[in-house]
């Protein structure tokens, strides 16, 4: 590498770090597909179970702490729909549920936003930066990483706004 | 209508893909549960498509085991797709974490076993080997409930008394549950001097316990120190070398036939 001279390398860093992005982005998105996958699947055997000849509207709380990207999951939710005749026509909404947080400790509650900013901190390396973490795979991991914010207990619970859920579905007999 | 949880049907989905999963608990702790599950999920990987879920969502030690420490599990869009080696499928929430802390209070639990079971892109296999934590609470009530396949637990004691009366209630649950107790394993039950079997640990009597409740399948492990130094090394392989591999072996006949008679 040595020969290289300095525009070529950084010309080439550069296109390294270009392809480090994209694949870092599809590799964040990818596992939005797998929620949607069992959005539309669920919705479906819902449809079966309550004798629904077509489903209209399928309303689906997206809890922050998941940080899912509710775009993604609606074009992979409208990609998935396809392939189960109930649903294929549905319209599918995504809506985001406001994270709380209760301390069992001292009984302080307090919002995503902090959390938000700590997430980043811990695995993007600045409190600004987005990236992929494990919470985004298990929420509930939280606890390993988070404390309450007032007297720094790990004994904390989510209260809204954990996980996906659907919460209405319409539908026409 | 109700909340709907989406992810009670995609992890019947996945289910129906896994022929059978086997439940290896006992009760108490420390007993050489992952041992045996990990051996277990080793012995079938030989013939059979295996995954093993590491459900100790508190002291998760089967990245360890398996030398996976840095691993991490790739995404695709049917899920998280689990690290292989020694030709097992590897899921555990040690994956996710360092060495940081896992505190997690009853439904927080409840919640991480069914997001881990409903995002892990296992794609079809004949078997699943569960490590359960000690313990008869959330994770293996929620095991029990969620893994929807075909299934039967392997229980393992050692020969103390305590250990016995702690394994009896874990019995008395899994018969309760609806789960078929397919062996009972005496872990660490002797150790082998010039040919002497010496009692260290109790000399408990595990196969009248199994007797009583009608397992029919008992299996005696002496304390090696080939089966130690295979799970602490990171080196799984070493446990080919070992008598709780051939004496395992009985367990992995009888899982054979049950997936033979499924298909
Ligand atoms: N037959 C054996 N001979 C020698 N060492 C053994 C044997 N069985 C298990 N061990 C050792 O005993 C220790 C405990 O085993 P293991 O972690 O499998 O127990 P466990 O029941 O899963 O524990 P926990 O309740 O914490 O989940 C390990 O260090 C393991 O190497
Ligand atoms: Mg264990
Ligand atoms: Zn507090």
């Amino acid at each position: 590498m040595l020969s290289v001279s300095l525009p070529t390398c950084i010309l080439e860093l550069n296109i390294y770090f270009l392809w480090y992005e994209v694949y870092v982005g599809v590799m964040f998105v990818l596992h939005e597909w797998s929620i949607a996958e069992s959005i539309v699947v669920s919705s479906a055997k819902i449809a079966a179970e309550q004798g629904a000849s077509k489903v209209v509207k399928v309303y689906v709380k997206v809890g922050e702490l998941s940080q899912l990207e509710l775009e993604i999951l609606k074009s992979a939710a409208n990609e998935l729909k396809r392939e189960y005749d109930v649903v294929r026509d549905a319209e599918f909404v995504f809506e985001v549920e406001e994270a709380r947080f209760k301390c069992l400790n001292c009984g302080y509650s307090w919002g995503f936003s902090e959390v938000k900013r700590k997430i980043n901190e811990i695995f993007c390396g600045s409190p600004d930066r987005e990236c992929d973490n494990p919470i985004h795979y298990v929420p509930d991991l939280v606890n390993s990483f988070i404390r309450c914010p007032k007297c720094g207990s790990p004994d904390f619970e989510v209260v809204t706004g954990r996980g996906v859920y659907i919460a209405k579905i319409d539908f026409v007999k | 209508m109700e909340k709907y949880d989406p992810r009670d049907a995609i992890i019947e989905e996945k289910f129906r893909k896994i022929k059978f999963s086997v439940l290896v608990g006992s009760g108490k702790g420390g007993v050489g549960k992952s041992t045996i599950a990990s051996i277990l999920a080793l012995s079938l990987s030989r013939k059979f498509s295996v995954g093993l879920l590491d459900l100790d969502v508190h002291g998760p030690v089967i990245p360890e085991i398996f030398g996976l420490e840095n691993v991490e599990p790739k995404e695709s869009k049917k899920g998280l797709i689990p690290p292989e080696k020694y030709g097992v499928k590897v899921m555990s929430l040690g994956f996710f974490t360092e060495k940081e802390p896992i505190p997690m209070r009853g439904n927080a639990k409840t919640d991480a076993i069914k997001e881990i079971l409903a995002i892990t892109n296992w794609g079809p296999l004949d078997f699943l080997v569960v490590d359960l934590p000690p313990g008869t609470g959330d994770e293996t009530l929620t095991s029990v409930k969620y893994v929807t396949n075909s299934k039967g637990a392997v229980l393992v004691t050692i020969p103390s008394k305590i250990s016995l009366s702690v394994v009896e209630r874990a019995i008395r649950l899994f018969r309760e549950l609806n789960v078929s107790i397919l062996a009972l394993i005496n872990n660490m039950a002797y150790y082998s001097l010039g040919g002497e079997k010496i009692s260290i640990l109790g000399e408990a009597h595990v196969e009248e316990l199994a007797r009583k409740y009608g397992i029919d399948e008992v299996v005696e492990i002496p304390i090696d120190p080939k089966v130690s130094k295979a799970i602490e090394s990171g080196s799984l392989e070493l446990i080919f070398q070992s008598e709780a591999y051939v004496k395992t072996g009985k367990i992995v006949e009888k899982l054979e036939k049950l997936v033979e008679k499924q298909s």
